[in-house]
């Protein structure tokens, strides 16, 4: 298993890296807005001497950026990047594309899992035990998804990590699918509309508008008082609300794991995974 | 453009009907699970009664709406399907055999939600009609054109979309496009923020993205408001221009809404609806008609809240991927 970053800006890789845990693998990228997403060349300036590789995240794509975002994929595959796809209209462009020497992935919003259904366990609650047992799954656990992205050479899938989904991730991974998982963060929501910039009454189109998301922290919390007994801490990542978890791997069978919050909190979950692999 | 709408019983579907629905769509209890439901939505509302009728009384319901000539949309659109643990297939035998009891009580068309479905349906060879439903987020021309490949009729366009993209994706393809008429979401449909699968616990979330939020920033309190609402609710004054694009439906949502409320939606979308198909109007004429047919509390409700679908506004200018690059 190795150590991935999710970075969002070069800064934030900096920072992280002067932590002290040097991962095999920056993750960078975004879900939602392609304005958020750091340049390459910015990050491998950051990593500066250390000794990693690239793994970029692409986002779900409007038709307005389909032949850029086709276009950026592309230079990354034949620059030798892995890429994770998150929208089926451009996996669907890529397939001639894949196959050849650098891996792509399904990306977090190509699969499916209750488990990261905000409420998940409330809505499962009163099902019976089996029930609650298929419902802890991870939908790409079907054949017939599993031979079409095969025949697509996806070469894994990425997810968040719930204990309770590793009994299907080992699964997939039998049928010879890599899994990536993504240890703190959990993605609760994306808008197409950008609540930052509607907030302030602006428009996206024509404008960089990423000085108002990038290296900025929002959180939200429901106003109201029973409701925020109810709620996680939701942070809002451009326009993807994340909700953040408790790192913990119980499973070795992750290619990657994947952290985001690159605190003292996390360096010490990795310091964990590295020296049980190690031992 | 037809006018699809929901019910959810026999009484719903001859007042929806006399309304002006053309095509309706409901799911029906198959007793899988406790809770959750192939149907998309949770199994019981609050009260612990079924949100949808056992499969007697859809058959009942098919029965009438194709002598007053509606159609039958079935929703099988649970947005999870997997094997089972044990790698056996009993769950989603369960949900074929939820298809076929449905297409013997004579449904017209089904509409999925995951992948799975839409490739297992055909798998086993079973020729019905299916819409790939807004779990798809279908956004982009490409989206449309796999799963065309994969054996999809209908796909039901994401909720944010502006005019001229759905003007595009209508041209591009030659599936059924549906859209959403009325009401709609502030998130893509992959949320996880669920909030119609158990209706018991509705009430102690709220609608998620419609709550008045604390925003901090920086790990400074800075103010109050709704900060994640993007939905936005009508799209009559976009109707003319829907219809021209050859949009083949248009949804009203509310199959778990208050029916008398969605009587009364369903009635001013058919009038105008009905209006477009009779002559080809101008832009004038069209929405001198519009205010003539629109009631005043939906310009209450609706209009002066600038709660328009589809057309430049605040909401609709903070739509990602708006740029020409």
């Amino acid at each position: 298993m190795e150590i991935g970053f999710y970075v969002k800006s070069a800064e934030q890789l900096k920072e992280a890296l002067e932590r002290g845990i040097n991962p095999q693998w920056i993750m960078f990228g975004d879900y939602g807005c392609y304005k958020r997403i750091p340049e390459l060349e910015e990050l491998q300036q950051a990593a500066g001497g250390v000794d990693v590789k690239f793994h970029y995240i692409s986002p779900k794509v409007n038709m307005g950026v389909m032949d850029y975002e086709y276009k950026k994929v592309l230079s990354f595959l034949e620059q030798g990047l892995a890429v994770s796809i998150n929208d089926l209209g451009l996996l669907y462009k890529l397939r001639p594309d894949m196959g050849k020497a650098s891996p792509v992935y399904l990306g977090r919003l190509l699969t499916k899992s209750v488990n990261r259904w905000v409420w998940g366990d409330l809505h499962v609650a009163e099902e019976e035990d089996k029930a609650k047992e298929y419902f802890a799954q991870n939908n790409f656990y079907q054949q017939e998804k599993m031979e079409l992205f095969r025949n697509w050479n996806i070469k894994g899938i990425e997810t968040t990590v719930f204990q309770k989904e590793e009994n299907s991730l080992k699964k997939i991974k039998e049928q010879g699918f890599g899994i990536i998982g993504y240890m703190d963060q959990t993605i609760a929501a994306i808008s197409r509309a950008c609540p930052i910039v509607r907030d302030r009454k602006l428009a996206v189109k024509g404008r960089d508008c990423s000085s108002y998301c990038v290296n900025q922290e929002y959180v939200v919390t429901p106003a109201n008082l029973q409701q925020k007994e109810r709620y996680p801490k939701l942070m809002l990542e451009g326009a993807v609300l994340m909700k953040s978890m408790e790192p913990a791997v119980t499973w070795d069978g992750y290619e990657k794991a994947v952290f985001s919050a690159l605190d003292a909190e996390t360096a010490a979950c990795i310091k964990e995974i590295l020296g049980r692999h190690s031992s | 453009m037809k006018l699809l709408v929901p019910v959810n019983n026999f009484e719903s579907t001859v007042r929806q009907i006399e309304a002006g629905g053309e095509e309706l769509y409901l799911g029906a209890d198959s007793s899988t699970f406790h809770n959750l439901s192939f149907n998309g939505r949770g199994r019981l509302n609050p009260k612990g009664e079924r949100n949808c009728p056992d499969f007697k009384e859809l058959k009942d319901i098919v029965q009438y709406a194709h002598e007053k000539d509606a159609q039958v949309m079935f929703t099988a659109n649970l947005p999870f399907l997997a094997n089972n643990p044990d790698g056996s297939r009993e769950y989603l035998k369960l949900f074929i055999k939820y298809v076929t009891d449905a297409m013997e009580a004579g449904v017209d068309s089904v509409i999925v939600a995951d992948l799975g479905a839409v490739q297992i349906l055909r798998k086993e060879g079973i020729k019905i009609h299916i819409a790939a439903s807004t779990f798809f987020e279908i956004i982009n021309k490409e989206q449309i054109a796999c799963l065309e490949e994969l054996g999809v009729n209908r796909v039901v366009l994401s909720y944010q979309l502006t005019m001229e993209e759905i003007m595009e994706l209508t041209e591009s393809t030659k599936l059924e496009i549906e859209i959403f008429g009325h009401y709609g979401c502030s998130f893509y449909d992959d949320c996880n923020l669920k909030h119609n699968f158990g209706e018991q616990t509705a009430d102690l979330l709220g609608v998620p993205c419609r709550n008045v939020y604390d925003v901090t920033e920086n790990g400074t309190y800075t103010h109050s408001c709704q900060f994640l609402n993007a939905s936005l609710a009508c799209s009559v004054c976009s109707m003319r221009r829907l219809q021209e694009a050859g949009v083949y439906a248009t949804k009203l949502v509310g199959r778990d809404l208050d029916m008398d409320m969605n009587y009364q939606i369903t009635a001013v979308y058919s009038k105008l609806l009905h209006a477009l198909r009779e002559k080809q109007m101008t832009a004038e004429e069209y929405n001198a008609l519009r205010g003539e047919v629109l009631p005043e509390w939906w310009r209450r409700v609706y209009c002066r809240k600038q709660q328009c679908k589809y057309l430049p506004g605040l909401t609709t200018g903070s739509y990602i991927g708006l740029d020409e690059l």
